[in-house]
């Protein structure tokens, strides 16, 4: 038997098997590990007889007036309080933080040159210059009239629909 | 350590009409378990004058948690399981502290060591040296982790059974077994070194 299981099992039984004392008689380390604990054990029972102090007189009636005037201390539902209103709480602050951000943060940027916004912008570009050309075309206006006109149309363009 | 048990029923009732928010139906429950709380509170605690303090902390927490208490297991165990972690956060939080030792012990405690010393020596220890090593029982809980002197708290000074503890602790039996030898072992490697020459030579 190891040294270990047969000191656990006298600590647990303070008994001996034929076993356990055989092993117990032939280790000197066991022996005394386990005298050790013998009067360890016998002066740690000796501690319960130290007088336990007694509630003092009005205890309760203390006790139960501090939870009727507290109850907002320790309310009935502060499991609830305390499991899932934290949480609500802390989603709410993450969700302030990143409005926070997005409202500080430049306007320009990684942030938002993404190229979701980028597409869009030269989409919206592009359906401006059809546009454009379009009613150039079924209009007709003068080519003088286009010097004076945005950068987007290009004067060959123009020329080309006319 | 002997606790008169509230009828059944009757402590169900009283549980009841708490979870229902009567508060009034918690006096009941609190002189029914006080003495049982002074008393785990005291063992593992052992600073006489803050006992009241946790104890009445304790059943403020016990109140505010009854909503959450569903009889699995009994009312005394739901209750003795709050005590103990309210205690455990007590003792990390003080840590670095010491406790009662013989010399701060109450004189009716003291008078009741040294009978207890004065009986039949054990192992070959004579009455000196037995009150030597009582005296270093309480040092070497005060000096032990707070996992520790819960556990051998529970064993040795309340005298609960393994069953009992892992109720409490909410623990298996066999970790509770396990944590126990493990703490067995630290607190006699503490013995050996907190003794010295005088008292292993007594032992």
């Amino acid at each position: 038997m190891r040294c270990d299981a047969v000191r656990q099992i006298v600590e647990e039984n303070m008994t001996k098997t034929p076993a356990v004392q055989a092993h117990v008689d032939s280790c000197s380390a066991c022996k005394e590990y386990l005298r050790k604990w013998a009067a360890l054990r016998a002066s740690l029972i000796a501690l319960r007889a130290e007088e336990t102090p007694e509630p003092s007189i009005g205890f309760t009636t203390r006790l139960m007036r501090r939870l009727e005037s507290a109850p907002a201390e320790f309310p009935l539902g502060y499991q609830f309080m305390d499991q899932i209103a934290k949480r609500v709480v802390y989603a709410t602050l993450m969700v302030a933080l990143m409005l926070a951000l997005l409202l500080t943060l430049p306007p320009s940027g990684p942030i938002r040159s993404s190229g979701i916004s980028e597409s869009v912008l030269v989409q919206n570009q592009e359906v401006a210059t059809l546009a454009n050309e379009e009613v150039l075309g079924v209009d007709g206006v003068d080519i003088s009239d286009l010097q004076d006109s945005p950068p987007a149309i290009s004067n060959t363009e123009v020329r080309g629909s006319k | 350590m002997v606790h008169s048990r509230p009828d059944p029923s009757q402590e169900a009732d009283w549980i009841k009409r708490c979870q229902s928010g009567e508060t009034e139906a918690f006096a009941p429950l609190v002189d029914a378990y006080q003495r049982r709380i002074f008393s785990i509170v005291f063992h593992l605690v052992r600073r006489r004058n803050d006992v009241e303090d946790i104890v009445q902390e304790i059943f403020m927490k016990a109140f505010a948690a009854i909503g959450s208490y569903n009889s699995q297991s009994s009312f005394g165990t739901w209750l003795n399981r709050i005590a103990v972690n309210h205690c455990y956060d007590y003792l990390r939080r003080q840590r670095s502290s010491r406790v009662s030792y013989f010399w701060e012990m109450s004189e009716e405690g003291q008078r009741q060591i040294e009978s207890h010393s004065q009986s039949p020596a054990e192992g070959g220890l004579d009455s000196a040296e037995k009150l030597a090593v009582d005296d270093l029982a309480g040092k070497l809980l005060a000096r032990a982790p707070a996992e520790d002197r819960v556990i051998l708290t529970l064993k040795e000074l309340e005298d609960r059974s393994v069953e009992e503890i892992s109720e409490i602790l909410g623990l298996k039996l066999s970790t509770v077994k396990v944590r126990l030898h493990r703490a067995r072992k630290r607190m006699i490697k503490d013995f050996e070194k907190l003794a010295g020459g005088t008292v292993n030579h007594a032992v």
